[in-house]
């Protein structure tokens, strides 16, 4: 969900009115995982990193879906981050293991919509023009 | 006159040839996407099944006190962990926004204490 999210992100995140999070829905296969928990592992290092992976991995999603481990490793070493260190994170399974367990907690809490937008407990479900959003931000703020 | 002939046949031999070849690969290649653009479709749409332009719905205290606790105990699972455990520390962009995660390990982009929180649970995908 990356068309809206920009338009969150560039709106009301600068001036501190917003903080957006991301949980991850892993529901296309195997890659669903690699992905996040390649984000993850960047994020582990640098957390901007995890958000220049989350930004390229949505504007790259056919590539995303047949990726391999090189790609990944590959696309994290374009943030900046330690190639090596990345590769230690992402074959060691514990990113792998964290993405899963959140996405676990996603499922407990009955959110099976992708992509489901949490407003501050207000769930808005599916991909929605960034008017939408902009609504129920709007009343969410003081 | 049978010269040409025989050139012609030729020029016409290979032409065929390099179109066998290239053929499998366009259909593969978009088989695959095919396949990526409608499992996305089908799972965006299917759990929906709704035409509405926009749904709503207030989240229920009990499925976000269960999402709350489960964030926390697998924050609590993972304190001990090598590669999580580094991630405690927040970077700013050179933009100046911060970011980090949360508690449960949740990665985040914008003021910690920003009083609208925006969650987006979606797939890489």
């Amino acid at each position: 969900m990356l068309g809206a999210e920009k338009e969150i992100v560039e709106t009301y995140v600068p001036t501190g009115q917003v903080k957006v999070e991301f949980s991850p829905i892993l529901d296309l296969g195997p890659n669903s995982l690699n992905a996040a928990a390649a984000a993850y592992c960047a994020g582990f290092q640098n957390p901007m990193a995890f958000w220049e992976l989350h930004d390229t991995f949505f504007a790259n999603q056919g590539e995303v879906f047949r990726a391999d481990r090189d790609y990944f490793v590959n696309a994290a070493a374009a943030t900046g981050v330690d190639q090596a260190a990345f590769a230690s994170c992402y074959d060691g399974g514990e990113a792998h293991a964290l993405v899963s367990e959140h996405d676990n907690a996603r499922r407990r809490a009955n959110i099976s919509i992708r992509p489901t937008i949490d407003v501050n407990g207000q769930l808005l479900f599916g991909a929605q023009p960034f008017a939408a959003f902009a609504q129920v931000i709007e009343a969410a703020l003081p | 006159m049978i010269r040409r002939l025989v050139l012609f046949l030729f020029i016409g031999i290979c032409l065929a040839a390099c179109g066998q070849g290239e053929t499998p690969l366009e259909p593969t290649a978009a088989i695959v996407t095919e396949t990526a653009a409608t499992v996305a479709e089908t799972e965006t749409v299917a759990p929906a099944a709704t035409d509405t332009a926009m749904v709503q719905a207030e989240a229920t205290t009990p499925a976000l006190a269960e999402a709350a606790a489960a964030t926390a105990t697998i924050a609590a699972a993972h304190t001990s962990a090598p590669a999580p455990a580094t991630a405690a520390a927040t970077a700013t962009a050179q933009s100046g926004i911060p970011s980090g995660r949360t508690d449960a390990g949740i990665f985040y982009l914008g003021q910690p204490d920003a009083p609208v929180t925006v969650r987006d649970y979606s797939d890489f995908l």
